[in-house]
């Protein structure tokens, strides 16, 4: 029983990883390329 | 051989391309600052990138999934630890936020500014040990895996590494911090393609309930609930809190990337991304881990191999040679960030002080290159010749435990006790290092890591109160304490 519910927790937590883990790696690499090519530009200013 | 022609046409075209972007990156070196920390030009995107370039790795898979193998769901308390800490830093600022503000390069340059020059070489030192130490066997480990998955043979896969590494040296020596978000961002995409195809393989092959199954059958309750297990107990879970405290806020390859922030807001926000990224790079590989258990079993077969075996078994041609090349991309990000935050620590902290002169910013850049290219070569080395006593994860916690104790209070007390003394950062150094250090000498050494790593930070809490409170205790205190003096 008590395995049950650290199981149901450890599912829980997997999915949210996953989740988190996809979405947020498509929107900080999405946002960095325009970053990235900003630091350059302004590098190449400097 | 279990690699195609067509993964090996891909891995050749990826490895072009990051050693083509690494090369570009020297065009925009012209000091010092653009070869350390880029100028202090890294917004909050490619922060995360960068962090999770240094931090996501073979090594870190393999120690991982390593953990999953053996201790089965148990292990994601592990986990869970470094994201709460990540935001706890993030959402406080708490030692960060005053670090960003004061522009530093390394956290021994503000010892100097605090306790002396004496401090900051003696920090620089114990953390050059430490770090490279810990450093020091990621080769060998990413040698073997390398050499499970593509089955080439152990003689030919060194080669192999000791060329990647030159690879990576090259680009980091020419082209430092700008070099490695270059790479790092390109590598990053790799890397998370491959780890979700892999998660994905995981699921399809063995599937959710055969793994729930092969936990229950061989590890029972413990394989579920954390504080069933003897190695997961509350001193377990008490001294990763104070290791990642200390780990993220003195770690040089995380401050390295706290300092390329381009202020303390931007600093704060990168930890507090990292920490929900975080929460994967170690659930998925875990999962790795529980399906090769299934997968495989546990006759013999090594824990750390047991997943690139397991991959080698059931990834199809083309998608081989995406995961290598992923698992390449993770190896030579951590290695190029690595490379350049420990050979930042040996040339900013140990030789530009100990020469007691001022250097012109020629000469610095100079010092940096070749402490970059000497580390390499000390790692190549070391890999080769070097056995780990017992379990990964609780090496490279102890190795990189010699300066985290000590550090992590003198740090804490520097920026928050008007108190803190040079004699108390001292006394933390020593005891904390010199307390770690029996690790080193001890049988079975891992049954007793919890344990030292908690008593290190207890002694070096101890060592830089009392320390301290001596170093400041007024002169008159000092003589009654010492008895009367004979005339």
């Amino acid at each position: 029983m008590a395995s049950n519910l650290w199981l149901d927790f450890w599912s829980a937590t997997l999915l949210i990883a996953s989740v988190s883990f996809v979405v947020l790696s498509g929107y900080i690499v999405g946002k960095g390329y325009f970053e990235l090519r900003a630091m350059l530009r302004r590098l190449h200013r400097n | 051989m279990s690699f195609s022609f067509v993964d090996w046409s891909i891995l050749t075209v990826y490895l072009f391309l990051v050693f083509y972007l690494g090369i570009l990156g020297r065009k925009y070196i012209k000091k010092s600052a653009d070869f350390l920390v880029a100028n202090r030009t890294v917004g909050p995107c490619m922060g995360t990138i960068s962090l999770l370039g240094a931090e996501i790795g073979i090594l870190s898979f393999a120690y991982f999934a390593e953990m999953g193998f053996l201790y089965g769901y148990t292990a994601f308390v592990a986990g869970l630890i470094p994201p709460a800490v990540y935001f706890f830093l993030g959402k406080t600022g708490f030692v960060i936020k005053r670090f960003c503000e004061l522009e530093l390069v390394t956290v021994p340059q503000y010892f100097e500014k605090r306790y002396g020059r004496n401090v900051r070489i003696l920090t620089g030192i114990l953390m050059a040990v430490g770090g490279v130490l810990n450093f020091g066997v990621f080769p060998i480990i990413e040698a073997t895996f390398l050499n499970i998955l593509t089955g080439i043979p152990q003689a030919y896969i060194i080669g192999t590494m000791s060329f990647l590494l030159t690879m990576v040296l090259l680009y980091t020596a020419l082209g430092g911090m700008i070099s490695v978000l270059l790479t790092s961002y390109v590598q990053y995409i790799v890397k998370v393609m491959g780890m979700i195809l892999i998660s994905l393989y995981c699921f399809d092959i063995v599937g959710w309930s055969r793994m729930v199954e092969a936990v229950t059958n061989r590890m029972g309750e413990s394989g579920f609930n954390p504080f069933k297990h003897p190695s997961f107990g509350v001193s377990f879970i008490l001294w990763q809190v104070l290791s990642w405290l200390a780990a993220l806020t003195t770690w040089a390859p995380v401050v390295a990337r706290l300092f390329s922030s381009e202020n303390a807001e931007v600093g704060q926000k990168v930890f507090r991304w990292t920490g929900w990224l975080f929460l994967g790079r170690s659930m998925l590989p875990f999962i790795w881990g529980i399906a090769a258990l299934a997968y495989v079993g546990t006759a013999k077969v090594i824990a750390i191999q047991a997943m690139p075996l397991f991959l080698k078994d059931i990834l199809p041609t083309g998608i081989k040679g995406l995961i290598v090349a992923a698992m390449l991309a993770a190896s030579m990000s951590t290695n190029s960030s690595y490379l350049l935050a420990w050979s930042s620590v040996i040339s900013q902290d140990v030789v530009i002080p100990l020469m007691r002169r001022p250097v012109s910013a020629k000469m610095d850049l100079i010092i940096n290159q070749i402490t970059v290219v000497v580390l390499a070569v000390f790692i190549i080395v070391w890999g080769l010749f070097y056995v780990i006593p017992g379990a990964t994860y609780f090496y490279l916690f102890m190795t990189a435990n010699i300066f985290l104790a000590g550090t992590f209070w003198a740090l804490v007390g520097g920026l928050y006790w008007r108190r803190a003394h040079r004699i108390g950062a001292y006394s933390s150094l020593i005891l904390g290092a010199s307390c770690t250090l029996f690790y080193f000498f001890i049988p079975n050494p891992q049954e007793w890591s919890s344990f030292i790593g908690m008593a290190s930070y207890v002694l070096a809490f101890v060592g830089m109160v009392a320390g301290s409170l001596v170093g400041t205790a007024p002169r008159s205190l000092i003589h009654v304490a010492a008895g009367p003096r004979e005339s």
